[in-house]
């Protein structure tokens, strides 16, 4: 696998960025009312409850284990107890994804061939990472 | 397929993309050095997130400890380092329910998911599922890409290398890993099929590169990927205003009874379609159930009810909002009428239950009723 280059840390920072545009809006509408459809509104609630004091499966009940409390507290904490929080926490957990997946698509579309190609779409300086980027989108 | 799936962001499948992610990397780069049990301590840390988000999921991380325990030239140590690792993260989980929680509450929830959380139990109901996945796949539009991926690899090792490549192979295995693991409870939602997203992607990009590079379509896939972002960006532009339309009647519901409600006050919330209403009332509620799980089966209502009515007569909130039609005079009688199995039999309400419920609402009057959101908020008789 190739080290990381300059370039490459810019193409990862993109992809935060990218995720960020297209997943934050809707959550800005309603105070995340996107965030309380299915099941979220509930997770967002124990998450609330632990984060001031509450303890799991005393003060609140959910037949799994703890690590969605965790995710929903963790997204208060970022957001002082504001939903939105949990929203840029995702978004966070997005981009940390797609930056893996673009690290483990190193190993067999970044050749050093590849490397030397010189073709621009969108801003992206080489064509076969945008076609790894559009496919994980 | 995330902003398909725009409803179930905030759902455990989308938070455990990152160790999915690890797990299916540790398959793939152990398969193509031939080299089993390498990322065993990673894959195990996965594994352990993975078991404390939602135990079906670690199947993946599961199957590649037999797999050490098969294929390794290390099997002992590749294994302990596998042990080692899901210890950790799964150990970190079970201490902060030690500390912040509690661990026979995690047990008594664990036995409650198989048990009574389980839809569809029969073996048929399980095998079909694999079906209801590839057609919800299909709505996602990925069907005919993943019928073209499928097609392509079969041509490209049939023509070129004569073997299915490492990368398709470990890729496809992990894929089928977690279309497995999403039968197992019997019901079928369509974010579970979140955890497939690493291997559908990994396949997709192999494939695209494949793709491109046989028939060198450069010029072609820099406008694929193009035209990708643009439609990703304006369907997120047309979700927020679609959004922006919906009217959230629930937010100013939540304003006007935390006006008379003390920071201490228990608020509890009798609804399972509304579920902004406890997080904006940000009160606890008094009692351990979530009133939602009672409408799963007539064995989870027998089992829970009992306890949400007794719970709710010793921490006696200062506010129970229950939505239904203004004008109720019975505590839940609304919510109960319209309860039924989920066979469609008659109303799960027992004698018993009916009698502690009046009895809780002789303690309470109506507040007031909010026409927008069709609840009733009663509130507590100082007595």
């Amino acid at each position: 696998m190739l080290p990381l280059q300059n370039n490459d840390k810019m193409q990862l920072i993109a992809v935060a960025i990218l995720f960020a545009l297209i997943l934050l809006p809707p959550y800005l509408i309603h105070g995340g009312y996107l965030l309380w459809l299915m099941d979220g509104g509930n997770y967002a609630y124990y998450g609330q409850q632990w984060m001031k004091g509450g303890l799991a499966y005393v003060d609140f009940w959910e037949p799994r284990p703890p690590f969605i409390f965790l995710m929903n507290a963790i997204g208060l904490f970022l957001g002082n107890g504001h939903p939105f929080g949990i929203a840029a926490w995702i978004t966070i957990c997005s981009a940390l994804f797609a930056g893996l997946f673009l690290l483990c698509t190193r190993a067999f579309c970044w050749t050093q061939d590849s490397l030397h190609a010189d073709l621009s779409v969108c801003g992206w300086p080489n064509w076969k990472r945008s076609i790894v980027l559009a496919s994980t989108v | 397929m995330w902003l398909a799936k725009l409803e179930a962001l905030n759902s455990i499948g989308f938070y455990c993309l990152v160790p999915n992610l690890i797990v299916l990397w540790g398959y793939v780069r152990d398969c193509e050095d031939n080299a089993w049990g390498r990322n065993a301590f990673w894959v195990g840390m996965a594994g352990g997130v993975l078991a404390m988000a939602r135990p079906n999921q670690a199947l993946s991380a599961g199957c590649y400890a037999l797999l050490i325990l098969w294929l390794s030239r290390d099997r002992l140590g590749d294994f302990l380092r596998f042990a080692a690792g899901i210890s950790i993260t799964a150990g970190a989980g079970l201490a902060l329910v030690w500390l912040r929680g509690s661990i026979p509450g995690l047990v008594q929830a664990m036995s409650f998911g198989s048990e009574y959380y389980v839809g569809a139990t029969s073996v048929t109901s399980k095998l079909l599922f694999p079906f209801f996945a590839l057609e919800n796949l299909g709505e996602s539009g990925l069907l005919l890409l993943g019928i073209g991926v499928v097609g392509f690899c079969l041509f490209h090792a049939i023509k070129s290398y004569k073997q299915v490549p490492p990368i398709v192979l470990a890729a496809t295995g992990v894929f089928l890993m977690e279309i497995a693991q999403a039968s197992v409870s019997g019901r079928f939602f369509s974010h579970y099929l979140t955890p497939a997203l690493p291997s559908c992607g990994l396949l997709t990009a192999w494939a695209l590169d494949a793709f491109a590079k046989k028939f060198d379509t450069a010029s072609l896939m820099k406008w694929v990927a193009a035209t990708t972002f643009a439609v990703a960006l304006a369907q997120s532009a047309h979700t927020t205003w679609h959004t922006s339309k919906i009217p959230v009647p629930e937010l100013a519901l939540a304003d006007k009874i935390k006006a008379n409600l003390g920071p201490t006050d228990k608020a509890f919330v009798w609804v399972w379609n509304k579920n902004a209403l406890p997080f904006h009332l940000g009160r606890s509620s008094g009692v351990t159930y979530p009133p939602v799980l009672v409408s799963i089966s007539q064995k989870a209502y027998l089992y829970l009810m009992p306890q949400i009515v007794s719970q709710l007569k010793v921490a006696r909130p200062e506010v129970i909002v229950d939505c239904g039609p203004p004008g109720l005079h019975f505590l839940f009688e609304h919510s109960m009428r319209e309860l039924t199995s989920p066979d469609g039999e008659a109303p799960l309400k027992t004698s018993a239950i009916r009698d502690q419920l009046e009895d809780l609402a002789r303690g309470y009057r109506v507040d007031f009723s909010d026409s927008a959101t069709q609840c009733v908020v009663y509130r507590r008789e100082n007595q």
